[in-house]
Parts: C-alpha cells; structure tokens; sequence
C-alpha cells in the first residue's frame, strides 16, 4: 500500500536525523572530556546515511528510505591546549581536549533540524493525501 | 455495463490519483535521502502517457507510420495501461557529498502534488454524487 510506504519512508528519515541529533549531542556534552574507556580524550562521533535499497519499484531504481550504515570516530588531531597543572597533562604540560568544535556541531545540528522538520512536511502531506483518497 | 455507469473519465482520474500517489512517495524517498552522499534523486512521469491514453497526443508523440500491407498500427496505449515511470535523474550536483536533491524543489513539488490530488479527489467525490442522486440513493 503505495501511502503506508511512504509513511515509512519518512519515518525512516525522522529515525536517522534523529540519532543524528543524538550524536550530535554526544559530541558536544563531551566537548571538553579528556578521559574515556577506550583511554585518551574524547574523539568526535559522525553518522555515516546510506540509501535503504529494498528494491521496491522493481525496476531497478533504488528506494524505500534511508538507513544509518554506522558512527564512525573522526580521525583529525586533538586539540592540544597548555595547562600543566591539570592531571592529565603529558610531560611537555600539554592537555589532548576531544577534536570536537562547537561551531560545527551547531551548524550540524541546524542542518539535522531542518532536515528533520522536511521530513514531518512529507507525513503531514501524506496524512493528507490519504485523508482526501478515504473522503472520496 | 459498469464502464457505462462510471465513463472513462473515471478511469483517468484514478490513474492520476495512482500517478500522484507515487510521486508523493519518491519526494519522500528523497527527502528522507537529503544527506545521503552520493544519493541521486528519483522522479516520476505519467501524464504525457496518460494525455496520449486520452487521445491528446500533444507533440511528444512519435506514432508507428504503416506504409505497408500487414504493418501493425500502434496507436496509443489504453487508460488501462497508463503506468507511473520512476527514474532516476542523474544531473549534476552543486554540492561535495554528490547528492543532486534540491529540498526546496522538493517542497514545491510536494505541495503541488497535494492539490492536485485533492482537486481531483474532490471532483472524483462529486461525479460520485451524482452519480448516487441519479440512482435515486441521495
């Protein structure tokens, strides 16, 4: 049923902007974490989309929503800031703080957002569609 | 007999609700995919087929010419057969992840979907009436 997999499809949308967002906060809650289990400060966290291809239009043409094919580490540098004192300071007096930058964390936020609220436009529309073909 | 209860324009009308119906739903496959890299946006052609179904061959024709006895004339497909061709539009991109969806044309393209859809849902409703008050079960 043609309206119900576009509702999927949608949702699958929400879903990804969604842990998107997620993320996005991890990365920004632990902005400043120097310790983690894996040892080391914190590394910056990127959600990998893929297009979901179940091959529903049967001719090829790939379809039906997007999935998150994995988080992967972003391997930049840390940053090094200078502060002998703190205990996690290496022997030159330098602290490693996560490569995470705030400002594109924010504009990455932004974007999921915005992203996020086209896909609720598409369920609203559908809902919309589907309404109207019931009325008829 | 049922076809002459409800005429062919029944017909069109569903088969533009069908055409409508899938288009909606690849602006929501490529919405959903806005921040796929690589990602190539889908579209969907049905009306040239369904005008020429309806005999408005209009200029996007190209009809099989009989000059011989025995040729077959193809003359223009049925209502019936009149099916949503999706495609996948492989133009260029003005952006670095490869993903040629423009959200903006999408949002376009959602809204006019809608209304057309309900512009014809509501005259499909209407036909509908009057074909009930005609029947004598207003």
């Amino acid at each position: 049923m043609s309206f119900f997999d576009a509702l999927n499809t949608s949702a699958s949308g929400l879903t990804a902007q969604r842990l998107r967002m997620d993320v996005i906060a991890s990365n920004l809650a632990n902005a400043d974490t120097t310790r983690t289990a894996k040892g080391g400060a914190y590394r910056r966290e990127m959600v990998v989309f893929e297009a979901r291809n179940e091959g529903a239009y049967g001719d090829g043409v790939p379809s039906t929503g997007v999935q998150v094919a994995g988080i992967v580490n972003d391997p930049s540098p840390f940053r090094m800031v200078y502060d002998p004192t703190h205990p996690d300071a290496n022997a030159q007096g330098y602290v490693a703080y996560p490569n995470v930058n705030t400002v594109t964390e924010m504009t990455d936020m932004i974007s999921a957002t915005r992203s996020y609220e086209a896909n609720v436009t598409v369920v609203n529309s559908v809902k919309a569609m589907a309404q109207k073909a019931m009325d008829i | 007999m049922l076809d002459a209860i409800f005429g062919e324009a029944t017909d069109i009308m569903g088969k533009a609700l069908d055409g409508l119906s899938v288009r909606e739903r690849v602006i929501g496959e490529n919405i959903a995919n806005v921040d796929t890299p690589h990602y190539k946006r889908l579209g969907v052609g049905f009306e040239v087929q369904l005008r020429q179904a309806m005999g408005d061959a209009g200029e996007n024709t190209l009809a099989l010419a009989v000059d011989r006895p025995g040729q077959l004339a193809l003359g223009p497909m049925g209502v019936s057969e009149v099916t949503p061709q999706v495609v996948q539009v492989d133009g260029t991109s003005g952006r670095n992840d490869g993903n040629n969806v423009d959200v903006d044309a999408e949002m376009t393209k959602l809204a006019e979907t809608n209304i057309s859809y309900s512009a014809i849902a509501s005259v499909m409703k209407e036909r509908f009436g009057m074909l009930r008050t005609a029947i004598g079960n207003a």
